[in-house]
């Protein structure tokens, strides 16, 4: 297996994922922040507006074309991310704008030119967030019976990002699209099964993955390394960002504190249904302070749904042998993402040990709650980062290529891209 | 129903080749939308160049448009009268569009502005994804009106699927939402299946502005008004069929009325030089002229509701636009006096 590959520049890369009132499932009940304010733009201009202050790289938006079925206990995704972006990019200069849209409910031609129009509009700050969209819910909204298989989505995957590069690119059939300043939009993936580092060796220039400890980092690092110089793909030209819940505290004990009412604001329901859906499992009448049963749950490979998450909970069952409570307490009823919790110091502390130790080239940060959990990040954690050298104090660029350190991308692409899906045989993780 | 505007304006389909011209295109629509916006006149953005090939994405330019909105609306939330007129329309086409996608992002339009942007839909085929899900859906698309029939349905029901009277925000009780508020779309067509509801709440009283091209004169009730190059088909019931003007400009005239000709082999008939009313042909009337001879063609069509386009680059187009609307005060009203009338 092919050993990490150092990085060039000693800056890290952070984006804030503007996960609607926060990360876990009770975010929004927290006493300082209007429970509803998930659903209006200001919501999402302020924050905006806040890490463009803090010079963060990015603001990232996660999607998917479906109603949550837990809406009754905690706010969904809403507003569509492209128009949101562009609302965002009105009010803004220098920060990126990542969002996310699916391989499989989107045609390529259509959002090649939306897209394309959004990178040019914002002067060179777009990334596509590529995600092949999984359950059966979303595929019902688009005269599918059922949820296309995962194998399926990634090869659909890896032809619609082709097809939409190759357009961006000026190659595609779809006309001249308008010309951007970065060259062509960020290509960001996120997804972590086997088929999800394949694609991202292939097609990803930023990754967005879930590790719980450095040593899953790492090896995903050097599956990353390995599938991208499989592909003809330089490793260095791939940025890693991690998911990174923050839970802030001016002490250490005032943010345990933080994340024991956080764990305490999830409602029941909402985090017994979603474990169960995450494990396959119905837990409506488990007893929730037995041990979890590993027994019976199926291998990542079979599990429906996302895989990455299955496997981040599958690692947390394996190697904490908890209870279904203190399971729960864990997740906290969110996306599964590594939660620090801390004082400014121990999560700056946690964040350059990681990107020191090369698992990290930064981080995509989910905090606690929004936008009170995100005030706290850039209020208290950025000066910190700043004040060890390790996070910019003013933008050198205007594009998210320029933030990111990827090289501008030619007007047209020479060669044909290779589809993952199509047969190639090289560079398996 | 939606009261359809007398008067539509069409911003120009200009290519962008490259950043500098972006910059200069998206200063040119922020000027043209202040200023029908000062008028109560909606704007509608096109999908395509004039030539043809793709442009900026209408919806993205509406995003960034929706900044400079400023009126008596409370973002988030609608705070205007059900059926005031929008002040943006955004084109799309079924070709390029799966309704629920479509649909979300002129909701989301609309909840950003409180409820004022519109849209103008372009029935031309099935899309990839839906064409995608079954075998042999494309093949039966013969009829274009009964796939917008179909469309315009379900854009309907995922319209008002999600009432924001559902949301509820109760922290003690630890609920967020009312799912039995939820209204979903629960659509089975012959092209179309939709089973969800939009994860875009609007309130229930709100109802959007919908224009769609010819073929949907059949259709009656769930369309708004009706565009497009044969907008003279009769049976449209009580839709409103508007009528297209194409003002050459005076200065403009020579190089424009060149790319008529090129573009339709001949002058069309309708061609009026110097305002001199025509009939109207299938495409249309065209004026050649000035302001006031545009205006004078706009006004002899009154009652009838139009829709105006303007032969020129994006950089005239406010000044030609501001010269024209001046001269018709009898077709719009200003924001102010619509708030009062109402």
């Amino acid at each position: 297996m092919t050993a990490p590959l150092p990085r060039p520049g000693g800056q890290i890369h952070i984006n804030v994922n503007i996960l609607n009132a926060g990360v876990f499932g009770g975010s929004w009940r927290v006493p300082e922040n209007d429970p509803l304010s998930a659903y209006t733009v200001e919501h999402y201009m302020d924050i905006a507006k806040k890490a463009e202050a803090a010079k963060l790289d990015a603001v990232f938006l996660a999607d998917g074309p479906v109603i949550e079925k837990d809406l009754e206990y905690r706010p969904g995704n809403s507003f569509e991310p492209s128009v949101l972006l562009a609302r965002i990019a009105a009010e803004t200069s220098h920060i990126g704008l990542i969002g996310t849209f699916s391989s499989s409910y989107n045609g390529p031609g259509e959002l090649a030119s939306r897209l394309a129009s959004l990178d040019t509009l914002s002067g060179g700050r777009f990334g596509w967030n590529v995600v092949t969209t999984a359950g059966a819910a979303a595929a019902a909204n688009f005269g599918l019976a059922g949820e296309p298989d995962h194998a399926g989505r990634y090869v659909r995957a890896s032809e619609v990002t082709s097809q939409v590069v190759r357009a961006w690119a000026g190659a595609g059939e779809t006309g001249a699209l308008p010309a951007t300043p970065q060259g062509r939009p960020v290509v960001v993936q996120a997804g972590a099964s086997k088929a999800g580092i394949r694609f991202a060796g292939e097609h990803a220039e930023v990754i967005f993955t879930a590790a719980q400890t450095l040593g899953e980092a790492l090896d995903f690092r050097r599956a990353i390394d390995g599938q991208a110089a499989a592909f003809g793909r330089r490793p260095e030209e791939i940025a890693i960002l991690p998911g990174l819940s923050t839970v802030i505290g001016s002490t250490e004990a005032e943010a345990q504190e933080r994340r024991r009412l956080l764990a305490g604001l999830v409602p029941l329901p909402y985090a017994i249904g979603r474990l169960g859906g995450q494990l396959g499992v119905d837990l409506k009448d488990v007893d929730l302070d037995a041990p979890v049963r590993r027994g019976g749950l199926p291998e990542p490979e079979a599990a429906a749904g996302s895989q990455t998450f299955y496997r981040m909970v599958l690692g947390i069952i394996e190697r904490d042998k908890p209870t279904y409570r203190q399971l729960l307490h864990t997740l906290g009823g969110g996306a599964g993402h590594r939660i620090v919790v801390g004082t400014p110091e121990q999560i700056a502390d946690d964040i350059e040990r990681w990107h020191r130790a090369g698992a990290a080239d930064g981080f995509n940060v989910m905090p606690d709650a929004l936008p009170s959990g995100f005030d706290q990040f850039v209020d208290h954690v950025i000066p910190e980062l700043q004040r060890r050298g390790l996070f910019r104090e003013e933008y050198e660029g205007h594009t998210l290529r320029g933030h990111l350190n990827l090289p501008v991308q030619p007007a047209v692409r020479r060669e044909p891209p290779v589809h993952a899906g199509a047969g190639h045989s090289g560079g398996a993780a | 129903m939606t009261t359809a505007p007398q008067l539509i304006v069409e911003f120009p389909g200009v290519e962008v080749s490259d950043p500098e011209a972006a910059r200069t295109v998206l200063s040119a629509a922020r000027d043209a939308a202040a200023v029908t916006a000062a008028r109560s006149v909606p704007l509608l953005l096109p999908e395509t160049v004039d030539g043809g090939g793709p442009g900026l994405d209408p919806s993205i330019l509406a995003g960034i448009l929706t900044a400079d909105l400023r009126g008596p609306h409370i973002a988030g939330t609608v705070a205007r009268p059900a059926d005031a007129r929008p002040w943006l329309i955004a084109t799309a086409s079924t070709s390029r569009n799966a309704p629920f996608n479509l649909a979300r992002r002129i909701q989301s339009l609309n909840r950003i502005t409180g409820g004022q942007v519109g849209l103008f839909l372009r029935a031309d085929g099935l899309d990839p994804v839906t064409s995608g899900a079954s075998a042999g859906l494309a093949a039966a698309v013969g009829d274009r009106s009964r796939l917008l029939k179909e469309y315009v349905a379900v854009l309907r029901r995922l319209w008002v699927s999600f009432p924001e009277e559902a949301l509820i925000g109760d922290r003690e009780a630890g609920r967020f939402a009312d799912p039995r508020s939820l209204v979903p779309a629960s659509f089975a067509g012959e092209f179309y299946s939709v089973a969800g509801a939009l994860n875009v709440p609007l309130p229930s009283a709100h109802r959007t502005l919908l224009l769609a091209d010819a073929v949907t004169a059949a259709l009656g009730g769930p369309v708004d008004g009706i565009i497009g190059p044969d907008s003279t088909t009769p049976d449209s019931g009580a839709v409103p069929v508007y009528r297209t003007v194409t003002w050459i400009p005076a200065a403009s005239r020579s190089q424009a009325l060149d790319a008529l000709e090129r573009q339709h082999g001949s002058l069309p008939r309708s061609v009026i030089n110097g305002g001199v009313p025509a009939a109207t042909g299938e495409s249309g009337v065209v004026v050649a002229g000035t302001a006031d001879d545009a205006a004078q063609v706009l006004r002899d069509g009154l009652p009838a509701h139009s829709f105006l386009r303007v032969r020129t680059g994006a950089v005239h187009f406010t000044a030609l636009l501001d010269a024209l609307l001046d001269e018709l005060p009898e077709l719009h009203e200003s924001r102010d006096q619509q708030a009062h009338a109402r």
